[in-house]
């Protein structure tokens, strides 16, 4: 009963509530899309690398990612990967990240160097132009040709080299790391740099693991590291990951900081606007203890709403955000939710905390004044 | 025969402050309640009496003394054990109802029961029980804003009643109340105590409530005293004409160089709204009396 109370006390203040809750969730939200930003941005990040095709990556020695790494091998290290049992097939690319200025942008890109067309490593997806590269031609991510205002046929460059867009590729373009396509012999030029791969990208034959294969390319080719694709896309998320995780709890930390701050207020607002009910609820026989349940089911059901609209507001803008900024890749993940809704409820009991003296101060004898 | 107290106090003091500021609101006040029986403290307004009453319901501790409920004492006790006492065996009633607003008067009455052994569930019946017999089963589910002040505190009442506590103890509950409803308070007060057995401590101003009393008690200066007779000095409330004690009232409003005193603040505030209407039909009745 005496939590019905609670209940209904928090309820009969519904437009005070309401707006705790309100300034609650958007501190929460505020983290939440923080980190479907961040997730968002890092899975693009390794969108290329799952969506190109090879079953293993065969790169430098001690090289074992892509994202922010430098890798060259010469190109004779082709036929020897071929001539590996269980190679189906495969192909090189030359990999640069660099600037590209589109428009009157720059953005900073993995600029990827093709051979031939159709191969490995190419855009997979083009609805506009054509996927092939030629000399002196690029496809672009579409998203960048829309925020660069660049049409097929608009011309782009990379260091003091000029390129034709002839394609708009899709799911290539990241905020931090677009792709950008253009003719491998063009890049090696622009990288004064020939007979040189960056990573060769290896479809194992249909009964062979690509785990097994990457084993035997490591054993028979000399100076070359050779992953599966999982493995490799995992590095590559990982350094994303850990570049962000301080910035992250930073950010999750202060934002918590100012949910139980305002919790905390607004459980101080309300305790103070019902003192004269907490009087009576111990001078009727109700102890400390239960008094603090009190507060705790306040705090509880105003951070409950507050995550529910957090999670909500955050949801809406995962539909319309990238829609009206498609600068946006988000990302939200069930393990974000439940570390945030844990957050939440340390927050909660943070805020009750705050209150524990002012609560254990309320002095029965009070219910006598009139 | 050995009479069985409820409540009993020994030498019960309290002082406020310290040094030569030190203030003893009660002094030395040492009584016995005996089951089922009512008694009535009065006295004029800084007495001791809410003090008296606070400590007899284990809200405060005394300076030195002891207050011993069905011989248990619950001085010592620590505030931890208190609420237990205090949900247990002691019904309160306040002149401010205090009854939360947020809960019906069927949760109302309901809410202490989940201190009770038998808890809500066990409850119902007796809710139930008690609401018919106060003429509140109509306004079970009425919230306490859309009640009368009668009706407040006799939801009150079947609050402090609803663990069959054996002792309530009553902080001037007619005190808000117009000359009608402080009447029937009082009889339904009355009849708790009879037939539910529990013994009844009221503290008041109002001389209606001596009507019920098994023994009235006069605490002055934090000293229980002998009452003389002559120490009232009866007046008519101006609003409803009800006989006060000029001497103890607490309701008091002063009007064009007169001191007029009211049995309740609801018949102070309806003077106060126009004092006109009620001088002049004072006038005419000491007129009519006059010819």
């Amino acid at each position: 009963m005496i939590q019905r109370w609670a209940i209904k006390t928090l309820l009969r203040s519904r437009l005070r509530t309401l707006g705790s809750a309100l300034a609650v969730g958007a501190a929460f939200a505020l983290v939440i899309m923080f980190r479907a930003v961040w997730e968002g941005e890092t899975e693009q990040l390794a969108v290329y690398l799952e969506r190109a095709g090879a079953d293993v990556w065969v790169m430098q020695a001690h090289v074992s990612n892509m994202h922010m790494a430098s890798s060259f091998i010469a190109e004779g290290k082709r036929n020897e990967v071929a001539r590996v049992p269980g190679v189906q097939s495969l192909a090189g690319i030359l990999y640069l990240n660099t600037m590209v200025e589109a428009g009157d942008r720059q953005w900073f890109s993995y600029v990827v160097g093709l051979d031939e067309a159709g191969q490995m490593g190419g855009p997979w997806s083009v609805p506009q132009g054509r996927s092939h590269v030629g000399p002196g031609e690029a496809v672009i991510p579409e998203t960048l040709a829309l925020l660069t205002e660049t049409e097929v046929g608009d011309e782009i460059q990379i260091a003091d080299h000029r390129f034709t867009v002839v394609g708009l590729s899709a799911e290539t373009f990241s905020a931090t790391n677009p792709v950008t396509f253009v003719y491998a012999a063009d890049l090696a030029d622009l990288l004064s740099l020939t007979g040189y791969d960056s990573y060769i990208l290896v479809r194992s034959e249909p009964d062979v693991s690509p785990g097994l294969l990457a084993g035997r390319i490591r054993e028979e080719v000399d100076g070359v590291e050779a992953l599966p694709t999982p493995e490799f896309v995992e590095n590559d998320l990982q350094l994303a990951r850990q570049m962000g995780t301080e910035v992250i709890a930073l950010m999750t930390m202060l934002c918590a900081a100012l949910a139980t701050l305002l919790v905390g207020f607004s459980l101080f607002i309300h305790t103070s606007h019902n003192r004269r009910e907490l009087v009576i609820l111990k001078t009727l026989g109700f102890s400390n203890r239960h008094v603090y349940g009190t507060v705790l089911s306040h705090a509880v059901v105003l951070t409950g709403v507050a995550l529910a609209f957090a999670v909500s507001a955050v949801e809406v803008l995962a539909i319309v955000g990238p829609r009206l900024a498609p600068i946006l890749s988000l990302s939200i993940t069930a393990r974000a939710l439940l570390e945030i809704g844990v957050a939440g409820f340390a927050v909660a009991l943070a805020a009750t905390l705050m209150l524990a003296r002012r609560v254990a101060r309320v002095d029965p004898m009070s219910a006598f004044n009139s | 025969m050995e009479t069985s107290h409820i409540l009993r106090t020994e030498n019960l003091t309290k002082s406020f402050g310290s040094g030569a500021a030190t203030v003893r609101a009660v002094n030395d006040v040492s009584l016995n309640v005996g089951e089922g029986e009512i008694i009535v403290i009065m006295g004029p307004s800084g007495s001791g009496k809410t003090t008296l009453l606070s400590m007899m319901g284990g809200l405060m501790r005394p300076t030195s003394g002891a207050v011993f409920i069905r011989d248990v004492d619950i001085s010592g006790m620590s505030e931890s054990e208190l609420p237990g006492i205090r949900a247990r065996h002691i019904g309160f009633i306040f002149q401010a109802f205090n009854l939360l607003e947020a809960l019906t008067v069927e949760e109302n009455v309901l809410l202490p029961a989940q201190l009770a052994p038998g808890g809500v569930k066990g409850a119902r019946e007796r809710t139930a029980q008690l609401l018919a017999k106060l003429d509140l089963t109509a306004r079970r589910n009425a919230y306490p804003r859309t009640l009368s002040g009668g009706e407040k505190q006799r939801v009150a009442i079947a609050r402090a009643l609803i663990n069959r506590a054996p002792l309530v103890l009553a902080d001037e509950p007619t005190g808000n109340l117009d000359s009608q409803k402080g009447t029937e308070v009082s009889m339904i007060l009355h009849d708790v105590a009879r037939d539910e057995g529990c013994s009844v401590v009221i503290v008041s101003h109002d001389p209606r409530v001596e009507d019920i009393a098994d023994r009235v008690l006069w605490l002055e200066d934090g000293r229980i005293r002998d009452r003389r007779s002559e120490d009232h000095s009866w007046v008519r409330d101006p609003v409803c004409g009800m006989r006060v004690d000029e001497w103890t009232a607490v309701n008091r409003f002063e009007h064009e160089n007169r001191r007029y005193v009211f049995c309740s603040r609801r018949c102070l505030e309806r003077f106060e709204e126009s004092p006109e209407i009620y001088v002049s039909a004072e006038a005419a009745t000491r007129g009519a009396r006059g010819s």
